[in-house]
């Protein structure tokens, strides 16, 4: 906690990081943007309570995995961080999976970060194909992993998997992302970029995976195909605690994503501003699809 | 304000009643269900085949049936799914409760499956050709919830 | 009068999941117009226009009434016809009737779907028993499932040999502009997708479309003027089987066994292995690609595994199947038959692009719905005797 907690945004990336600590970001997919569709992927960071959380709604409706996720922080907001596994299983149904409309459908992978004395407490509750995974970014291990299964919210009344996790060791990472992450990684392994899921994150440092994201979608942009692609990676030892800060990335209408796609062809937002600065950019956010709360 | 989106009429939450009757044979087997616990299908006098759910004709031999003989009520089952993707129920409105077994019934006697619930109490023993019973319903009202579901016996 | 048959243009719309750009009409208007040019034909030379969809699937019926402007069919003979899934597959039958017939010389066939616009599984049930079915139905894909585990415990095949269908159509898709889904996926992502239904996951089954296919068929005293090669339909057949779910021999299609050798009776095909060069299958969860080629006849019962895991099927091998990607791909219900027929057609007309197969004499077509029903097209390049 002695870094200084730096959090920044790049609206022309879409990318959020906390220095040494976190990054992730969403990027369009290949096809959305040919066939002039929203990106359906968002990604919530609340520094305040230290949720995170992944969504990734229907192609049809892209702006369900916001709609969700801004439950998610209205809920909090009001009843503050749940203190048990049952409680956030209540919660999630109650004010977050029971709103959200059967045509809506959505997956749903939300983390709370909880100290516990030298440890870190995770809980993760889960629903749909996106995915939560725990690994050593040391020796690559994988120490958690979510199943991905058909629990997604607006088709189904209630989450299952409410988890808790307990982290001792100050090598783990934990991340968060969306199916469309599997298409980046076949590309990088059938390329030879990387051998596995876990080299992603064991080689570089959580704050630059981001960035690294996008230079490799960019730089490959045309060679294959990809759904839309949300990523967020921490060192949940390293978060900062924050008064305020909640972020949303993503879940963007059409007509959002052709905002943000013709607001970014001078390069002026590709600039990493820090939160003091979010207030005076919340025009240059909002056409990118990011909103603070 | 925002620029449009290409507009989408919805229909809101609109519902349309319908009643189907059952018809003579369908209604002879709920009825025994119903008062009796007992399952009745129709065999066909020229191929010999017994149908469940029970129907006027044979396909097949294209002929008329009249000979109800009594099946079950246990049987094995023929195929199955368990079922784990929630969608709405056209009989409640509501999303289906998930997971549940879906099974195809051969009931003893019987040529072709009856199509009921089978209990997940234990998944790695529902299987094809695993044997079943019913768990009827106390109170029964002449149709297929008559029977609660099907359960896996060793 | 009875005349012979030949399929002389097609066209598609570029099938995407939801097309809120375009109402039914324009979309249908879509691929009527690629047809025409296709086949460098105008409106006024179609004599009759057969249209269908899914019945009840956007709520709304008579398509062959309110599609007209975009169908071109005001003041023409307009007919509709559905038979659920396999509604695209029997309109091509359909449209082979009424051109041999002799009555109408060319025929516009035309089948289309917008499913973003209702619930795919609310609408599917509406086709199936009140009384029997409903109660533990669950669209499609429980049929499908209860399929899928009947061929399991009668052949012992896994759900890893299925997957290798999935993998197989998914990477076929890449070749093909019109699929909706074009991303090539690994065994152990549709492994590790969802489990949708046991023994099926989310990447085994077929996505919702939405799309328009029209196809012309004219009869043989045109047929040539109007294209160099054209597509020949040699013989059709279509089986339906039961009432109710719990009738079927699961784990065994046999209208497509039934099918398929009406066909090759009439046909004169002994062994299709090595006769036919390409199936285009109406295949719509991967276990089908495993079911359905042996109750076609092409391998024995329990043989399809291994003859996939050869690579047989796939592009280069011995008999390709779905080098469109097929309906795992892309899946507007009904005109998903019927772009089973027109890439057939385009396979023997060599029209196929990237996704062609080399030197196409014989290729077949399927529809598949309802209470697993099949119809069946066989197109050749020469002109039948």
């Amino acid at each position: 906690m002695e870094e200084s907690p730096v959090i920044e945004i790049n609206a022309a990336k879409r990318i959020l990081r906390q220095k040494g600590a976190l990054s992730g970001g969403i990027f369009t997919g290949t096809d959305k943007v040919r066939s002039g569709y929203g990106n359906g992927d968002c990604l919530y960071f609340d520094f305040h309570h230290r949720v995170f959380a992944v969504a990734d709604g229907t192609e049809r409706f892209p702006w369900a995995s916001r709609d969700i996720l801004c439950r998610l922080s209205d809920a909090l907001r009001q009843a503050g961080v749940p203190k048990t596994a049952a409680d956030w299983k209540a919660l999630i149904n109650d004010k977050v999976y029971s709103g959200q409309k059967y045509q809506h459908k959505t997956t749903f992978s939300c983390v709370a970060v909880r100290d516990d004395d030298e440890d870190i407490a995770l809980t993760v509750a889960h629903g749909g194909d996106s995915a939560v995974l725990v690994m050593d970014s040391v020796s690559g291990a994988i120490l958690f992993q979510t199943e991905r299964n058909m629990v997604f919210a607006g088709r189904s009344p209630e989450i299952v998997d409410v988890m808790e996790h307990r982290l001792t060791d100050g090598n783990a990472r934990v991340v968060l992302f969306s199916d469309g992450f599997d298409d980046l990684l076949r590309f990088c392994i059938g390329r030879s970029f990387l051998c596995g899921l876990t080299d992603a994150f064991v080689s570089i440092p959580a704050d630059c995976v981001g960035e690294q994201l996008h230079c490799v979608i960019e730089e490959n942009c045309g060679a294959f195909e990809h759904d839309d692609i949300s990523c967020l990676v921490m060192d949940p030892f390293r978060l900062v605690r924050l008064d305020e800060g909640r972020v949303l990335i993503g879940g963007t209408q059409p007509h959002e994503e052709k905002h943000y796609r013709a607001g970014n062809g001078n390069g002026l937002s590709d600039r990493w501003l820090p939160q003091e600065r979010w207030a005076e950019a919340a025009d240059t956010f909002l056409k990118s699809g990011i909103t603070i709360q | 304000m925002a620029e449009k989106e290409q507009l989408i009429i919805e229909s809101g939450d609109a519902s349309q009643p319908f009643a189907y009757a059952v018809g003579m044979h369908g209604s002879k087997f709920f009825t025994e269900t119903r008062d009796n616990k007992r399952f009745m299908g129709l065999k066909c006098p020229k191929c010999g085949k017994v149908y469940i759910p029970p129907r006027g004709v044979c396909g097949q031999c294209f002929v008329e049936m009249n000979d109800w003989v009594e099946v079950g009520p246990k049987g094995v089952i023929g195929t199955f799914t368990i079922l784990r993707f929630a969608f709405i129920d056209p009989e409640t409105g509501h999303q289906k409760p998930v997971p549940y077994g879906y099974g195809f019934i051969k009931l003893d006697g019987a040529d072709t499956l009856l199509q009921h619930y089978i209990a997940l109490e234990d998944e790695s023993k529902v299987k094809v050709g695993a044997r079943v019973e019913p768990v009827f319903a106390k109170d029964r009202k002449g149709s297929t919830r008559d029977v609660e579901y099907f359960r896996v016996i060793d | 009068m009875a005349k012979r048959v030949a399929i002389v243009g097609t066209g598609q719309t570029f099938h995407k999941s939801h097309r809120p750009d375009v109402n039914g009409q324009e979309l249908i208007n879509e691929a009527v117009q690629r047809a025409l040019v296709d086949a460098n034909l105008k409106m006024k030379d179609i004599s009759a226009i057969l249209i269908g969809n899914m019945d009840h699937f956007e709520g709304i019926n008579y398509v062959d009434c309110w599609s007209v402007d975009g169908s071109g069919g005001v003041m023409k003979p307009v007919i509709k016809l559905t038979t659920g899934g396999t509604t695209g597959a029997s309109l091509a039958i359909g449209g082979y009737h009424m051109v041999a017939s002799g009555m109408f010389e060319k025929v516009l066939i035309i089948g289309w779907e917008k499913n973003s616009e209702s619930d795919t599984t609310g609408a599917i049930t509406t086709a199936f028993d009140p009384i029997w079915d409903r109660q533990v139905f669950a669209g499609a894909i429980s049929g499908l499932a209860a399929e899928a585990q009947g061929y399991m415990a009668r052949f012992g095949a896994c759900d890893r040999d299925a997957a290798r269908v999935s993998v197989r159509d998914r990477k076929h898709a890449t070749n093909n502009p019109h699929a909706q889904l074009r991303k090539e996926v690994t065994l152990e992502e549709v492994l590790a997708s969802p489990m949708l239904a046991d023994p099926i996951h989310l990447l085994d089954v077929c996505p919702r479309t939405d799309g328009a296919c029209a196809v012309i068929m004219a009869n043989e005293d045109v047929a040539g003027k109007i294209c160099s090669v054209p597509d020949w339909i040699w013989a059709t057949a279509a089986r339906h089987s039961y009432t109710y779910l719990g009738d079927g021999d699961w784990g065994r299609l046999t209208s497509m066994e039934k099918c398929s050798k009406e066909i090759w009776k009439k046909t004169g095909i002994k062994e299709p292995r090595k006769e036919i060069d390409v199936i285009e299958m109406y295949q719509p969860y991967s276990f089908a690609g495993l079911i359905w080629i042996e109750d076609m006849g092409i391998v024995g019962h329990g043989e399809a595994p291994q003859y996939i895991w050869d690579g047989n099927t796939d592009m280069g091998g011995e008999l390709p199947v779905n080098p469109s990607g097929g309906v795992i791909a892309c899946n507007p219900i009904g005109a998903t038959g019927l772009i089973r027929c027109a890439e057939a057609a385009m396979q023997v007309m060599g029209k196929a692009d990237a996704r062609q197969v080399p030197d196409v004499n014989f290729a077949v077509s399927t529809g598949f719905g309802g209470c697993m029903w099949t119809d069946m097209l066989l197109h050749g390049k020469k002109k039948p005797n």
